[in-house]
């Protein structure tokens, strides 16, 4: 599993999240958000797009993508099968919780580069 | 919104004094680190800066309000810090020195978990005369009291 794409997302949904967070702060009308669109724009283009369909697809239930930490997706808070993180690492699977079936971003992937 | 256990009157501090923005906000998110809700108090400062350079929190009326996802959040955590004589804001949309700070530490695995604290808090600093008086309380206790009968 290429953690490249994933690493994007994070920061993605960072950046929406900032989106987000500054209509509510500000008021919707009164952020100038063209900067961060752009960001997002940018970093989208660096996304295969069977991800960020994939991606957009379940953000629109919340998040589109979750950090697993001590084997549980913290977005679900659902401990993932041991079975599955194993696959997910050696890439024979999706890294994708099969609980709440957002991308799902390894512990051991590590720090991104 | 019952900001009752977000806000313990111990997470609020007034009259406040600091040489910086900076030092602002490491006086500011001291009370969550004494909860034990932040892990490493300097670190948080420097998420709140990065978030801070991605899109400013002040949002004038004298108020900003700083709030980063981080990994020394354990729970979602609220801090309240007045400096009466105000302090340099880079991006402050008016310009004017901030004096009230509502300080969110929001845990890096639950994302999106302040966002109605954010909604309520917001709903209150767009009111100026409600941070007129908040900025005016004259103790910590009486400043919380009023910050937790808002009803959005």
């Amino acid at each position: 599993m290429p953690k490249g794409p994933l690493t994007q997302l994070l920061k993605i949904q960072e950046l929406e999240l900032v989106l987000h967070e500054s209509a509510i702060v500000h008021g919707s009308g009164a952020v100038d958000d063209k900067n961060l669109k752009r960001k997002i724009a940018d970093l989208r283009k660096k996304v295969p797009a069977s991800f960020l369909a994939h991606y957009d697809q379940v953000k629109r239930n919340g998040m589109g993508i979750s950090r697993e930490i001590g084997g549980r997706c913290r977005a679900c808070q659902v401990v993932m099968p041991a079975g599955d993180l194993n696959n997910i690492r050696s890439g024979r699977i999706q890294a994708i919780c099969p609980s709440c079936n957002i991308y799902i971003y390894l512990e051991s992937f590590g720090q991104e580069s | 919104m019952d900001l009752t256990k977000l806000l313990p009157t111990s997470h609020l501090q007034s009259d406040l004094m600091a040489m910086g923005l900076q030092d602002g906000l490491r006086l500011a998110v001291q009370p969550l680190v004494d909860a034990g809700i932040v892990s490493d108090g300097d670190r948080f400062v420097e998420d709140l800066i990065v978030r801070e350079s991605q899109y400013t929190t002040a949002v004038g009326n004298a108020v900003a309000i700083p709030h980063a996802r981080t990994h020394t959040a354990s729970r979602l955590g609220l801090a309240v810090a007045i400096f009466p004589g105000g302090l340099d804001f880079p991006e402050a949309p008016d310009a004017q020195p901030v004096k009230v700070f509502f300080i969110i530490a929001i845990p890096a695995f639950a994302p999106v978990a302040h966002m109605p604290l954010l909604q309520h808090i917001a709903k209150f600093v767009r009111n100026p005369k409600k941070v007129e008086k908040l900025v005016e309380s004259k103790s910590a206790a009486a400043a919380v009291k009023y910050l937790l009968s808002f009803k959005a």
